[in-house]
């Protein structure tokens, strides 16, 4: 036979690359005919060539294929069958489908949210104009504590960027406590604002509505009111250029009007005032010239700077290490300067004097990586069931497999069937979004204030592709080891498919779940427990039934003139500020024997202040309620650790000892008993309590609150009356005040939170899981009926049956305990209450507690199932084979 | 009315499937249509028109056994159709009626 030479292959290969499939064949074959004849007439050489042109002139209109794309369409029709079949398959198992979507739709719900969240953080401050070129400058301050950084700095610092420094565009100083009852006509109307230099108007790009916002910030004692507050002020008319009076009698004119702060916005005040107006107030100011620029004065100031457009950070932060080191050794601080673009403020890193809203990184990551877990937990509820029901679709893959699905599009099928299951738990989670909402806002406490969590297109978007890539996230798993299967295997004999030797993978998976869930409660219950410990905590004084007042500037003697005469009022006490609550003042004393100094908490109040807390004196006399401090005399009483800082060992002897303070010369009265004036992160350390006297008519009064003793009763009544009472002394500030109890539980409302927030996890973690239990003890039971039913007939009890089928599962939630324990506990005590230096033992009965629960709810389940199955009758199950 | 005429090059084409009866693919079609009138016609060509006139409806075509000189590819087999005749039929009964009115003594001498 003549052996055919055929043309080269890739001249092949190049035309049933254009050629439509249809006209490829008949038309390649004509063109080998040709071939061979040229072949063997004119020579192999000139073959190929008429072959090679022959393939080239055939690119017509007729014989190029249509594009890839338009053939895919036949894609549609395939996706559609998917589509079909996998809604029937999901409506046929209602009991896994229902366990798949309730799932995912609860962690889903987490999931929405934080991602609600994360969305409208970052959405924050973007609205300026150049807000990738600003910064705000911060302070870390070291000292022997170690390192702390502040969102504040100096006025100094500030000042002399904006004089010295290269490739800054522009600087605003901003300066917290511009606070005045302004008052225009007969309406008075406090208002609350900064005093920001005139750089501000040109760093932000806050807007406009009437007035020049530079003209006006550089202008001494002009005035700057957000459209809300000038409504307040002036009702309808316009406020420009009119002027107001505050309660000290200085005259405002307001010179610009600015639309009211955007929502998400970390600066949000109801005024500007001048910073030039603060320079002229404190001109004459007994603190000395000029106190507020000070190196070290960095508390209630705000620095942030506009960079010009081709200047690095980086060579921003060179200028700074500079200036922060020529100060440093001006002022023996050890202050390091550094800048936080604007954008990062919120959310942002933890720092001090954030002087606004704020939002930690952290609390964002944690609630990014909780809800991460919850989902997992959920996904894995998804693949686990998917893969033990695979036996089951194993038929229809071998069918589709034989008519020529290719192994992609058995994956597909599977990837889709998932998709739109976390499609239907979308729209659930969609709905429990909407009633979580309001739960999860309140629940984190001042960090929520600052949201709404309003939803916009590009948020519900998200939602979408979250919702899908759960979906394919939870079924990749499963869909690959469908498309995996052989045809042959799976229609000559179901039992050859070795899907069991994946059991250990979704032993795995269970194991995962309920440590997941027992770590949760076991957190929830630590949690609490601290939490009500801090509650409970002996603070060395009296809480019960006081309740403190803010005096609002107000003369104390009016207040307690009124106040005494309502029954109901045991007693009454002024003090500087309140203790244990998380704030703290300071005062420098100095020991002329010692030659020692120390920055030492304190608190300035009324003689029968200790009486009224029942605060233990030890040594010494309270104050002397007619004593007028003086220059040389003031009383102090200290407590038992200062004395100790002092190498003072006997009480008795410390009474009549000197200290140095600001304020003159410090004379000890008393000594009283330790007290936790922190909170329980903070150790006992030295108080000193000032004997205060001054009344409010001055700027900085000695007290800002009323500490009013109630008699036990009508709480409420007596509230009433002393609302009556501030109301006559003061018409313009609102009444202002809370127990004492409520006041602490309000400073370890962050600790709430996070037991409220560990709780619902856990509670949502447990769900997830018993479902993911309930479907697998499910799928077992009645994978193992028949066997059941022959093992009854050859006369196993009930009891056996039992022990049988539930025994494996209880090894694992045992196996989850065992994971669970150890790392509940190292984790809470070697992290999260680290902080916490009182604090009560994690024993045995929180984490034996935790596992209780969760191994009844996991036996519950195995054990309703199970019995259903025991209690078959035996010939139902196997009369039909 | 220029689409239900059939063109020069179609007619001959289809004259030719109809000729070849069973063995019309597209190289017998070249071979034959040289062979019967002397005119060297690309392959290229052909397929052209085979291609339109089966879009036309005029022949149709179905896949025959593949041959080794062919690269192990399938023929293709055309078939003309019902249609087809009609307009070879047309086309003819056209000129015929043209020839009728052309005395003859115009070919004298040629």
């Amino acid at each position: 036979m003549k052996k055919f030479e055929s043309p080269p292959k890739w001249m092949d290969k190049f035309m049933s690359f254009y050629c439509n499939e249809l006209l490829l064949e008949d038309l390649q074959g004509d063109l080998h005919e040709f071939y061979h004849r040229n072949l063997t007439a004119r020579g192999r050489f000139i073959a190929r060539l008429i072959y090679f042109f022959d393939v080239l002139k055939f690119i017509r209109i007729y014989t190029v294929k249509t594009p890839k794309l338009f053939r895919q369409m036949n894609y549609f029709a395939i996706f559609k069958n998917s589509f079909k079949t996998s809604l029937r398959s999901i409506y046929r198992n209602k009991l896994f489908s229902g366990i798949n979507i309730v799932g995912l739709s609860i962690s889903m719900s987490m999931g929405l949210l934080v991602i609600s969240l994360f969305m409208e953080l970052s959405g924050f401050d973007t609205f300026h104009e150049d807000v990738d070129r600003i910064y705000r400058v911060t302070n870390t301050v070291t000292d022997e504590d170690g390192s702390e950084t502040y969102a504040s700095s100096s006025i100094l610092a500030g000042q002399i960027i904006e004089e010295e420094f290269t490739g800054v565009e522009a600087v605003a100083i901003t300066r917290n406590g511009f606070r005045i009852d302004a008052s225009y006509g007969d309406k008075v109307v406090p208002i609350r604002g900064k005093h920001v230099t005139p750089g501000f108007s040109e760093v932000f790009s806050f807007e406009v509505l009437e007035g020049n916002l530079k003209r006006a910030l550089s202008e001494p004692n002009s005035l700057v009111l957000t459209e809300k507050a000038a409504t307040k002020i002036f009702g309808d008319q316009s406020g420009l250029n009119k002027v107001v009076k505050s309660g000290e009698g200085r005259s405002y004119v307001i010179k610009a009007i600015l639309k009211d702060f955007p929502k998400k916005s970390h600066i949000n005040v109801e005024a500007l005032c001048s910073f030039k107006t603060f320079e002229e107030e404190n001109k004459d100011s007994s603190w000395g010239k000029k106190w507020y620029v000070k190196w070290r004065a960095m508390w209630s100031n705000h620095v942030y700077v506009l960079l010009n457009e081709n200047y690095s950070v980086e060579q921003f932060q060179k200028q700074l290490d500079d200036l922060s080191k020529r100060q440093n050794d001006l002022n023996n601080s050890d202050v390091a300067l550094g800048t936080l673009p604007l954008t990062n403020i919120i959310p942002g890193p933890k720092m001090y004097n954030m002087g606004g809203p704020s939002f930690e990184n952290s609390i964002l990551y944690i609630l990014i990586s909780l809800a991460a877990i919850i989902l997992i937990s959920a996904c894995f509820n998804y693949t686990n069931l998917s893969i033990a029901r695979s036996l089951r679709r194993s038929k229809e893959v071998g069918i589709r497999k034989t008519v020529g699905a290719s192994r992609s599009q058995v994956f597909f099928q599977f990837v889709i069937e998932a998709a739109i299951v976390s499609s239907f738990a979308l729209v659930i989670a969609y709905a429990l979004f909407f009633i979580l909402r309001p739960f999860f806002i309140s629940t984190l406490g001042y960090s929520g204030e600052i949201l709404e969590m309003t939803l916009t297109p590009s948020i519900i978007i998200a939602f979408i592709i979250f919702a899908l890539v759960i979906g394919v996230l939870a079924g990749m798993f499963p869909s690959y080891l469908m498309s995996k299967m052989q045809v042959k295997s799976i229609l000559n004999d179901l039992s050859s498919i070795k899907l069991f030797s994946n059991i250990s993978l979704r032993k795995a998976l269970i194991i995962f779940q309920f440590s997941l869930s027992m770590i949760f409660i076991m957190s929830a219950i630590i949690g609490f427990k601290q939490y009500k410990y801090m509650l409970n905590f002996d603070l060395g004084y009296t809480t019960e039934n006081v309740l403190n007042m803010s005096l609002s500037k107000n003369d104390y003697k009016t207040v307690e003139a009124e106040l005494r005469n309502i029954p109901q009022v045991k007693d009454l006490s002024f003090s500087l500020m309140i203790p244990s609550v998380g704030s703290m003042y300071t005062i420098e004393i100095k020991d002329p024997i010692l030659n020692d100094s120390l920055d030492v908490a304190y608190n300035k109040v009324s003689a029968n202040y200790l009486k009224l807390h029942e605060h233990d004196l030890i040594a010494g006399s309270n104050f002397d309620e007619s004593y007028v401090n003086s220059e040389n005399k003031t009383q102090i009483i200290v407590n038992k650790k200062l004395l100790e800082r002092f190498q003072i060992n006997d009480p008795e002897k410390a009474v009549g000892r000197k200290f140095k303070m600001d304020e003159g010369i410090g004379t000890v009265v008393g000594v009283i008993n330790d007290f936790h004036f922190g909170t329980t992160e903070n150790e006992l350390g030295p108080f000193l309590f000032v004997l205060g006297q001054g009344s409010g008519q001055e700027e900085w009064p000695d007290f800002y609150h009323a500490n009013i003793k109630l008699n036990k009763g009508d709480v409420k009544e007596a509230i009433n009356q002393i609302e009556a009472a501030w109301r006559r002394v003061d018409n313009v500030h609102p009444f202002d005040a809370i127990f004492y109890s409520e006041e602490i539980e309000r400073t370890y409302s962050f600790l709430k939170s996070l037991v409220y927030i560990i709780g619902v996890l856990a509670i949502i973690a447990i769900s997830i899981a018993t479902l993911g239990l309930l479907g697998m003890v499910v799928f077992t039971t009645e994978t193992r009926l028949k066997e059941i039913s022959i093992r009854k007939i050859l006369g196993a009890t009930e009891g056996n049956l039992l022990v049988l089928l539930g025994k494996s599962f209880m090894i694992l939630l045992c196996v989850a305990a065992v994971i669970s324990i150890p790392v509940t506990s190292y984790t809470f005590n070697e992290y999260i209450l680290q902080d916490y230096i009182y604090r009560p033992k994690v024993g045995f009965w929180e984490l034996a507690g935790g596992c209780m629960i969760i191994f009844l709810i996991g036996l519950i389940i195995v054990f309703s199932q199970t019995i259903i199955a025991a209690r078959t009758n035996p010939s139902k199950t196997l009369r039909s084979e | 009315m220029k689409g239900e005429n059939l063109g020069e090059f179609e007619e001959i084409v289809l004259l030719t499937i109809a000729a070849l009866l069973e063995e019309a693919y597209s190289v017998a079609v070249c071979d034959h249509i040289e062979e019967m009138t002397g005119r060297r016609v690309k392959l290229g060509v052909v397929h052209a028109v085979l291609n339109r006139m089966e879009k036309k409806g005029y022949i149709t075509s179905e896949l025959g056994d593949p041959t080794r000189e062919r690269g192990g590819k399938r023929k293709r087999f055309f078939k003309i159709t019902h249609a087809g005749k009609i307009a070879l039929l047309k086309s003819k009964e056209q000129r015929d009626r043209l020839w009728k009115v052309i005395p003859e003594s115009i070919f004298q001498g040629i």
